[in-house]
């Protein structure tokens, strides 16, 4: 019963990570042609290489990020959980690094739908992982056991813990 | 005289429209499909060929319909398309 009691409490734990990771996936999927966009409208402030491009290379490296990470942060709250949100946009930002450059070693292009799709879809996935890992633990916790005895009585045992 | 001054000023502070990459996308969709299709080179030759400072542009080939995309960064990109013999290759 105990186990039963306990497999219950980390279920509903993973259930409700599960849910904001989703959550996560479709606010940053949703955030991506709103990167496009704005990437793509500031290609033309300068003619020169690095000035010209900085706009642009960083809304796409900035703007998926902040959107996770900003998302994460708001259901960690909702859901009960600690982020620690710095971290998790340094982890965020990093791995976003390393996505972009990875998407441009492998000619993705933004006049390419499929391309779009395909980056857009990749970026929402990953991005959100290193903030729903990071939350690992709950501000709140409630399980409840019904106990057999062996008086032939049944004992019921519930505790409910925050933590400020 | 005024207007003529003041349109000749902004005239000048508008520069150089083409971005560094817009020119280096379009320069190698364009002679790569001028050396692949037109001069009938290896494509590992051309590629060399081509390749310009900064190295940022990604290329790809389709010779079954003899067009060449190229991508910098990726909100940079040109598309070279052989037309014939008399025109040799033209960008979209």
């Amino acid at each position: 019963m105990l186990i039963l009691a306990m497999s219950l409490v980390v279920a509903n734990a993973a259930s409700s990570k599960w849910r904001g990771y989703g959550q996560t996936v479709l606010a940053t999927a949703v955030s991506m042609p709103v990167t496009y966009g704005l990437g793509e409208a500031l290609t033309g402030t300068s003619n020169q290489l690095v000035q010209g491009m900085l706009p642009s290379v960083l809304t796409g490296i900035l703007v998926p990020s902040a959107v996770s990470v900003g998302m994460s942060s708001k259901l960690a709250d909702a859901y009960g959980y600690t982020l620690d949100g710095s971290r998790a946009f340094g982890q965020t930002l990093g791995l976003n690094v390393g996505l972009y450059a990875g998407g441009t070693a492998l000619g993705i292009s933004t006049q390419s739908w499929e391309d779009k799709l395909l980056y857009g879809a990749v970026s929402a996935l990953l991005l959100p992982i290193p903030s729903w890992i990071a939350m690992q633990t709950e501000k709140t916790s409630a399980s409840a056991m019904v106990i057999p005895t062996t008086s032939g009585d049944w004992m019921f045992n519930a505790s409910f813990s925050h933590r400020f | 005289m005024m207007l003529w001054i003041i349109t000749v000023l902004f005239g000048c502070n508008q520069g150089y429209n083409n971005h560094d990459l817009e020119l280096l996308t379009s320069y190698r969709a364009k002679d790569m499909c001028s050396c692949v299709f037109v001069q009938e080179r290896e494509e590992s030759y051309c590629r060399d060929w081509t390749k310009a400072s900064p190295n940022l542009a990604t290329m790809s080939v389709d010779l079954e319909n003899k067009v060449v995309y190229t991508e910098a960064m990726q909100y940079w990109s040109a598309t070279a398309r052989y037309v014939n013999d008399e025109q040799g290759c033209v960008l979209e």
